[in-house]
């Protein structure tokens, strides 16, 4: 009872925003590690708030002022104010804890009171998610009652920077979307000693139409990564990541009672009438009746009573839906024209609606209050009254008018259409002609080493190690002679052609092939002893420019 | 630039002029003010639309359609525009569908909006490619993506505003037209269009038009039966 007593007046909280002064308490994350911290915030809609909001938390856990935004947004009432504080939240030891309400002071009007949250703070666990990504993918409860609301929830944990995952989810064989609960995202951002955690999470209402062992397979997620790595198109790049199949066990309803409404979970009902003052007889008096609960309403109708003195007239329905903090609220509002056609107390009765309450595990029979209105008159005095008496009046309707004429502005323009292409070819030229020389590089650097293997006969770059003269000056210039030949075909030129010092400053690898000319030069030109492993060296190099 | 700007600047003349016309109740003089403009070719979408104010203020539905559909052409996303046309063909009876104005793209952008879109992109991709060889790092394929679709919008540009030019639309004015089998006076007759159908024109022979309506329907109707608005 409690869990839906906060439900409702989260519901209502929402409901109050277009209509006066609202506040409300909001965190970042629900769940954290001993020594973590996320951001907590009051925000007061419509009113200005007197000084700066106190938040009183339970020792295990600290709150410190941090900042207070203004800002302002234009709706259909007019401009409305906005004040926002915000708060960093430290947890300091496990446990769960309720934050709230916190009192909010108004200028000119009483004060307003937020509702309570609750945090949860488990052990700290030095482990970071496995490559900085973790996935936890799951139903809020493992097992529900048929026709049942459950949330399945998508979490990933990213100690990098991350722009957004996108989810494939299963095909939820069994479940099906609750009606009018929209997946809600949220994304939220853990200060870790160890570095900030960001927490994207994504949970969505599901209805149990089947029973037994509904097991659903992993969710997948494809994860956008903001990396600062050069060459990466718009410094991001993407990993998918699976998560862990999520067990979930539907249970049958018991054999329902003859008046089982159809409604399954917890839901309450009200009754109100429009004109709860003494209304005259023949007058309208609008009565609404709203069930508000977390399980599916849609295809829920209301038994009207027949109640003497009172015509009921039905004056449409309405179902709202929403997911709220992980959780699918509903309410279906029935709203009805009473008109009362005799004078005296008329007693609107208790509306009796039977549902499968599955915190009680039982149907329940739920009854909205029972409301009584005062009629004055007497039953002639029902009538209905005409804007017209005689038949001569006549509606005015005024006529539509074309729109205002252009009182500015150009009487002429020339068409740009025909320029377009002159256009695209004048901006168009310089990235043609970059394409055009890489293109023609490409072409040549190709066709000559094409050309340069097809002319050599005798044996060719790395060909020659498979020969090499025993007399020490002839197989340096043998290993020389490869290296070069490598390097000219690599480069596309000759070896007759080929500036080294240039060929090289286009290799991407250029180390060991450097090394290795460095190596030879000495051993040719300046006399030093070959090092014992010159072929290795150059058999290395090679390799690089093969 | 400049100077082109200060040329336009010397034809907002006859905007104006018109205006005042119009607010006094002159309509034939606001007509006189900015109809000259239009024929000279290169109307704005404004002028075009103040015609068709003037001209359904005097009762002319049928050229307060024509003009307003050639702004529409030039200001796709006018809201005064559209709900003056919707309101004008509201009040005609038995006119077949108007023809449709050209492809769907052409309802939210002028073929000259396409056309710097594309030329915006290529510049992007041009750019692009151009740091990335200054660079000397970096894919090449994301710069010659907008590259090719500037080039791709702006090939869609160019045949958009070629259909508007050589597939022109026309408005039966006046009276009834007749529309005929083949270009000839003598030519069977295929259906009589009421002032006000708007029409597309698919070809020209002689002073004959081969005109299509919304719902399809195809005959020959002669020159002086229907109205063009100058580009």
């Amino acid at each position: 009872m409690r869990r839906l007593t906060l439900m409702l007046l989260s519901w209502w909280a929402l409901i109050q925003v277009a209509l006066g002064a609202n506040v409300s308490l909001n965190v970042s994350a629900t769940k954290l590690q001993v020594g973590q911290s996320t951001t907590l915030e009051v925000v007061i809609t419509g009113g200005q708030p007197q000084g700066t909001p106190t938040v009183m938390v339970p020792d295990s856990l600290t709150v410190d002022a941090r900042e207070r935004r203004q800002s302002y947004t234009q709706t259909p009432r007019g401009i409305q104010q906005t004040y926002s504080f915000g708060y960093v939240l430290t947890a300091l030891e496990p446990g769960v804890y309720p934050i709230g309400p916190v009192t909010v002071g108004l200028v000119g009007e009483p004060a307003a009171t937020t509702s309570t949250i609750t945090v949860e703070v488990v052990e700290r666990t030095t482990q970071r998610p496995k490559d900085d990504l973790a996935v936890v993918t799951r139903f809020l409860r493992d097992e529900i009652w048929e026709g049942e609301v459950v949330g399945y929830e998508a979490e990933l944990t990213a100690g990098m920077p991350i722009q957004d995952v996108t989810w494939q989810l299963p095909d939820f064989e069994g479940l099906q979307r609750a009606p009018h609960g929209e997946e809600q995202r949220s994304r939220s951002t853990i200060n870790d000693p160890d570095g900030d955690l960001i927490v994207l999470r994504a949970m969505l209402p599901l209805v149990a139409t089947g029973t037994g062992d509904r097991t659903q397979p992993p969710a997948r997620g494809r994860v956008v990564i903001l990396t600062n790595r050069k060459g990466w198109p718009f410094g991001r790049s993407s990993r998918n990541v699976v998560g862990q199949r999520a067990p979930l066990t539907v249970k049958p309803l018991p054999k329902p009672p003859a008046d089982f409404s159809g409604l399954v979970g917890s839901f309450e009902v009200h009754s109100v009438l429009g004109k709860p003052g003494p209304v005259q007889v023949g007058a309208s008096v609008p009565w609404t009746v709203r069930v508000v609960g977390d399980g599916v309403l849609d295809g829920f109708d209301l038994t009207l009573p027949t109640i003497e003195g009172v015509q009921i007239y039905r004056d449409g329905d309405e179902v709202l839906g929403r997911t709220l903090d992980g959780r699918y609220i509903a309410q279906k509002t029935f709203k009805m024209v009473l008109v009362p056609t005799e004078g005296g107390t008329v007693k609107l009765p208790e509306l009796p609606i039977t549902v499968f309450d599955t915190q009680q595990a039982a149907y329940r029979t739920l009854k909205s209050e029972a409301v009584s209105l005062e009629v004055i008159g007497e039953g002639d005095e029902a009538q209905i009254q005409s804007f017209s008496v005689d038949g001569s009046a006549t509606v005015a309707v005024a006529p539509i008018e074309v729109k205002g004429l252009y009182t500015y502005g150009f009487a002429t323009t020339p068409p740009l259409a025909p320029l377009v292409p002159f256009g695209l070819a004048i901006v168009g030229f310089p990235g043609m002609l970059l394409l055009l020389i890489d293109a023609a590089t490409g072409t040549r650097r190709w066709f000559r080493k094409r050309f340069v293997a097809r002319r050599s006969t005798g044996p060719f770059g790395a060909q020659r190690l498979r020969d090499l003269p025993t007399e020490p000056s002839e197989r340096y210039r043998v290993l020389d002679l490869a290296l070069r030949e490598q390097l000219a075909a690599k480069v596309g030129t000759t070896a007759g052609a080929l500036d080294r010092d240039e060929a090289l400053a286009q290799l991407e690898r250029a180390d060991d092939v450097r090394h290795a000319f460095q190596v030879l030069d000495e051993v040719r030109f300046a006399g030093a002893a070959a090092p014992p492993n010159l072929l290795e060296l150059v058999q290395t190099a090679l390799k690089v420019l093969r | 630039m400049i100077a082109v700007l200060l040329a336009f600047t010397a034809y907002a003349g006859p905007l104006s002029d018109g205006v005042v016309a119009f607010d006094k109740g002159d309509i034939p003089g606001a007509i006189a003010a900015w109809e000259p403009a239009v024929e000279n070719g290169w109307g704005s979408g404004r002028l075009k639309y103040n015609l068709g104010n003037a001209y359904y203020r005097r009762g002319d539905l049928p050229r307060a359609i024509a003009y307003w559909r050639a702004a529409a052409q030039l200001r796709p996303r006018s809201n005064a525009v559209t709900d003056n046309l919707a309101l004008a063909r509201g009040e005609l009876e038995r006119v077949p569908t108007p023809a449709a104005a050209g492809a769907f793209w052409m309802r939210i952008l002028t073929p000259g909006e396409l056309g710097l879109l594309g030329s915006l992109l290529v510049l992007l991709g041009s750019m692009g490619l151009i740091w990335r060889a200054r660079r000397r790092e970096g894919s090449r394929v994301p710069w010659v993506g907008f590259g090719l679709l500037g080039w791709v919008l702006g090939i869609l540009s160019v045949m958009g505003w070629w259909e508007q030019t050589k597939l022109p639309f026309a408005v039966v004015v006046d009276r009834p037209a007749v529309c005929r089998e083949s270009p000839n006076l003598e030519a069977a007759q295929r259906l009589v269009l009421q002032p006000g159908a708007e029409l597309r024109v698919v070809q020209t022979a002689g002073s004959f038009l081969l005109v299509e309506t919304g719902d399809g329907d195809r005959g020959w109707v002669t020159d002086g039966a229907v109205f063009r608005v100058p580009r």
